[in-house]
C-alpha cells in the first residue's frame, strides 16, 4: 500500500492529512485506537488479529527515513550555500564544483548516520568544522581542503561521549565515515525506530475513534 | 572607574609555575557575544571557536582569582600604548596602570564562558589511525604588561606545539582543540578563590 493510498483510506474527520503527510501505519492486536500526531509525520495505528505484515512497515519506514533525509540534505546543502556566498574566500585555491562535490558527499554521509542535530561553520583553515550528535555521541568532524595529499581533502574526527573524548582518527571521507559508523551507529536506526514505533504511540496520540 | 591595580603585573610577583593547586582553579574566557549556547547540545556553539583558530596557537583565557568574573568587560582600546599592554610582561618591570578610558575601557556586551583547569590541563587525545598523534594540552602562565592573570593554552605533540607543525599533524591538533573547548566550556560561574599568593610572590 503506497503512502497516497494510505491517506486516501484512512483520512477522516479526525485525522486530517495533507497529501504530502508521512504516514506510518501501526499494527497492533487488539487496539481500536488510532491517533495522529499535531504535525507529520502521521501515525495510524490498525486493529489487526493477525500478525503486523512487516513487509508493508518496512517498506513505509525505509520511505520515510528517505523522505526525511533527503529534506534535511536539503537544509543542509542550502545552509553550506548561504555560508559560502559569505566566505568563499577561505577557499579560494580551490575549485568551487570540487569544493560542493566534497560538501555533499560529506553531508550525504552524515546524514546516513541518523543524526539528531548537524551543524557547521566554515574556517579560515580552509575547512568545514562540523558538530553532529548521533546516539548521544558528539561528533565533530572537520573537512580540509589542502593540496599536500592527492584526493586534495582530508577528513579528522573527535567524538565525545559525556565529555570525554571515545575516538579520534583522520583519513579520507570514506575511512573516516566508516570509522564514525562503526563506533556510533551499531544502534542508531534500531533506536530511532524503536522510538518511532513505541515512543510516539504511547506518549504523542490524541487518540480518536476510527 | 579606574583600571584595577590588581590585575596589573607587580615587581614582587613571580610567573607562575605548574602548581597543583592550579587544579583546582578556573579560566574564564571572553566572547564577542553572549549568545553562547547552542540550545540543541547545550554546548558552546561552535562558530565560537571557529572564529578563533587563528588563535589556538595561544588560546586566551584569564585565571579567576584574584581576577574577577566582573573584569571580563575590561577592554583594550586602539592607542599608542595598545601593542604595549598586549605584550607579554617581562617579569621585573613595573606596569604604568593604563588610562582609562583613552587606553582601556568597560565592554559591558561581552560575553563569556568557563574552563575547569583540571579538565584541561594535561588532557590528551589519542589519534587511532596510522599517524599516532596524541596532542596534550597544556595550561601555561603567559602574564601581559595589563594583566598579570592571563593564561594560555596550547596544544602539544612531541613538545612542539601546533605551529610548529605542518600538514596532517597540525590539522589533528586544530580540530582537536576546536572540539575541546566546545566540549570544556560551561557557563554557570563557579565558585571560586585566590591562588595563595605563596606562589606567585618573591
Amino acid at each position: 500500500m503506497s503512502t497516497l493510498e494510505l491517506i486516501r483510506n484512512y483520512k477522516t474527520q479526525y485525522t486530517p492529512m495533507e497529501a504530502d503527510s508521512l504516514v506510518l501505519p501501526f499494527y497492533m492486536k487488539q487496539s481500536p485506537h488510532s491517533g495522529s500526531l499535531e504535525r507529520n509525520p502521521i501515525c495510524i495505528i490498525m486493529h489487526s488479529e493477525e500478525s503486523p505484515e512487516v513487509g508493508i512497515l518496512a517498506s513505509t519506514m525505509s520511505q520515510y527515513f528517505l523522505e526525511k533525509k533527503n529534506r534535511r540534505y536539503i537544509e543542509l546543502y542550502t545552509e553550506f550555500l548561504t555560508k559560502w556566498e559569505q566566505q568563499q574566500n577561505y577557499f579560494s585555491v580551490f575549485p568551487k564544483a570540487f569544493v560542493f562535490e566534497k560538501i555533499k558527499e560529506v553531508i550525504d554521509s552524515f546524514l546516513t548516520l541518523n543524526p539528531s542535530y548537524v551543524t557547521f561553520e566554515l574556517t579560515s583553515d580552509c575547512s568545514v568544522f562540523f558538530q553532529s550528535l548521533v546516539n548521544g555521541y558528539n561528533i565533530y568532524f572537520e573537512l580540509y581542503f589542502t593540496t599536500d595529499l592527492k584526493d586534495g581533502v582530508e577528513a579528522i574526527t573527535n567524538i565525545y561521549k559525556d565529555g570525554r573524548t571515545i575516538f579520534a582518527y583522520g583519513g579520507s571521507i570514506d575511512t573516516v565515515f566508516s570509522q564514525i559508523d562503526s563506533k556510533v551507529c551499531q544502534t542508531s536506526y534500531e533506536v530511532e525506530s524503536t522510538q518511532s514505533f513505541y515512543g510516539i504511540s504511547e506518549t504523542a496520540f490524541a487518540s480518536t475513534e476510527f | 572607574m579606574a583600571y584595577p591595580r590588581r590585575l596589573l603585573p607587580q615587581q614582587n610577583f613571580n610567573r607562575i609555575a605548574w602548581n597543583e593547586s592550579l587544579r583546582n582553579c578556573y579560566l574564564i574566557h571572553f566572547t564577542e557575544t553572549t549568545d553562547l549556547i547552542d540550545p540543541a547540545t547545550s554546548k558552546l556553539r561552535i562558530t565560537l571557536v571557529v572564529k578563533q583558530t587563528d588563535h589556538l596557537r595561544d588560546y586566551s583565557n584569564n585565571l579567576l582569582g584574584v581576577f574577577l568574573v566582573d573584569d571580563i568587560f575590561w577592554a583594550s582600546q586602539d592607542c599608542p600604548r595598545s601593542e604595549y599592554f598586549r605584550a607579554e610582561w617581562d617579569g621585573v618591570s613595573e606596569i604604568v596602570p593604563p588610562d582609562v578610558p583613552a587606553e582601556f575601557t568597560r565592554n559591558e556586551t561581552r560575553g563569556y564562558f568557563f574552563l575547569r583547569i583540571s579538565q584541561c590541563h594535561e588532557d590528551v587525545v589519542q589519534f587511532q589511525d596510522n599517524t599516532f598523534v596524541h596532542p596534550v594540552c597544556m595550561l601555561l602562565h603567559t602574564p601581559t604588561n595589563s594583566n598579570f592573570w592571563h593564561f594560555s593554552l596550547r596544544w602539544f605533540f612531541e613538545g612542539r606545539d601546533l605551529e610548529s607543525w605542518t600538514n596532517g599533524i597540525k590539522r589533528r591538533m586544530k580540530t582537536s582543540a576546536k572540539a575541546f573547548i566546545v566540549e570544556r566550556a560551561f557557563f554557570d560561574e563557579p565558585f571560586y578563590e585566590q591562588l595563595d599568593p605563596a606562589i606567585y610572590s618573591r
